[in-house]
């Protein structure tokens, strides 16, 4: 593939800032899917702090 | 794919960390043999389904699990005191805490999260599987596993370490009836221009013997000639409890035999020959399992007399299980000794 020097810089930006955000985003997303789904019927709610403890 | 996604190595371990969380969440990994489970009550409708099979053939199963019978009797060492915590959240989440400590590299702590979806193809199988691992200076290993339909899967598992894209692994798996297609996409980059593609196919012949083939192409400045192909053939023979599989290419040979013993006793043997590096390796392995005392004994021997062990114990009722892995060549006149508890 040929691209530009202006675009290859452009296009770096781009990828630079979504590998930054995938970088510090997936983790927490991954925690933000397990909270919403929340705990299971009968079980006490979720937290933050269960994470650590019960 | 073992020279060209060398990088990707860890890649891979991640994912089979993956696996073993799924176990653990209680989602078996995908049987090749899934069609073998559902089988029927009655003697009638099994002897239609015997019927059945002899004009049938199953899914092989991945290129990637070739060899996997074989590799997971070996036992795998750790240096060091490891303290894992795990906790589940609930159905669908989990965390865990992991603490390193050891002599050699500096002590660790790590916080992984695995997120489980509800798109269902089987009982035991649940989709997307989201996973995470990270560390305080911000190495991450992540890996997603979606399933798009009962035949296709995807997945993609990518390596960050100093804020850098150390390796990224794209995989897409067919499923078909009697075959399995693969294609893998390692590193790409499009700034330098280079990266891997891997393809595999697999195709059940008999009912015992599978074959395929596998071509992995690798582009970039710093290949020779700015692009390499290598192309290798692979074949697995299985008869009910032992596996014979191989994989032969220009750049070595590998040849694996699992034989399941007993009910407590599996063996594998491992023979890889690496025509670049000119030297082979013999592994004999072998896996012992006590259920009635809890334990797990793998121990392991190769030509380089590395002699490896671990154990693993539950200490039931508790919810913990205790590991000690040994590892020691006298030749080279080191031991590493190694020892875990896991909560949860």
């Amino acid at each position: 593939m040929v691209l530009s020097e202006g675009a290859k810089e452009r296009l770096g930006v781009v990828v630079d800032l979504v590998q930054t955000t995938f970088h510090w985003g997936f983790v927490p997303m991954v925690l933000y899917l397990g909270f919403s789904k929340g705990a299971e019927p009968g079980m006490p709610p979720l937290s933050i702090l269960s994470l650590l403890w019960q | 794919m073992g020279n060209v996604l060398a990088a990707s190595s860890g890649v891979e371990a991640t994912t089979a960390r993956s696996n073993s969380v799924a176990a653990s969440l209680g989602m078996p990994e995908p049987s090749a043999n899934s069609t073998e489970a559902t089988g029927s009550s009655s003697s009638m409708s099994s002897e239609l389904s015997d019927a059945a099979k002899d004009n049938t053939l199953d899914n092989p199963g991945t290129v990637e699990e070739l060899h996997k019978k074989c590799k997971d009797v070996q036992a795998i060492t750790f240096e060091g005191a490891k303290i894992m915590l795990n906790k589940g959240l609930s159905n669908h989440f989990q965390v865990s805490h992991t603490i390193n400590m050891s002599s050699t590299v500096p002590s660790s702590y790590r916080f992984g999260a695995t997120y489980v979806g509800t798109k269902q193809y089987s009982p035991t199988e649940a989709f997307p599987v989201l996973l995470g691992d990270i560390d305080p200076s911000g190495n991450l290993n992540a890996n997603v596993i979606h399933q798009f339909s009962s035949r296709l899967r995807c997945k993609f598992a990518s390596q960050i370490q100093d804020s850098k894209m150390l390796a990224t692994q794209m995989s897409t798996d067919y499923r078909g009836n009697d075959f399995t297609a693969s294609i893998t996409l390692g590193n790409p980059s499009i700034f330098t221009n280079s990266g891997v593609i891997v393809g595999q196919y697999l195709q059940s012949v008999t009912q015992r013997i599978a074959l395929g083939a596998e071509v992995a192409y690798q582009y970039g400045p710093n290949v020779p000639g700015r692009q390499i192909a290598i192309v290798s053939a692979l074949g697995r023979y299985s008869t009910g409890d032992s596996i014979w599989s191989g994989t032969v290419g220009p750049s070595g040979l590998h040849l694996c035999y699992y034989q399941k013993a007993s009910e407590q006793l599996q063996i594998g043997v491992e023979v890889e020959t690496s025509l670049r590096m000119q030297e082979s390796v013999a592994t004999i392995a072998y896996q012992i399992d006590l259920p009635k005392a809890d334990l797990v004994f793998k121990g392991s021997v190769d030509s380089n007399w590395h002699i490896s062990g671990v154990l693993e114990k539950r200490l039931q009722p508790l919810p913990f299980t205790f590991a000690l892995s040994g590892r020691m060549n006298h030749l080279k006149n080191n031991f590493k000794l190694g020892c875990g508890l896991i909560i949860g």
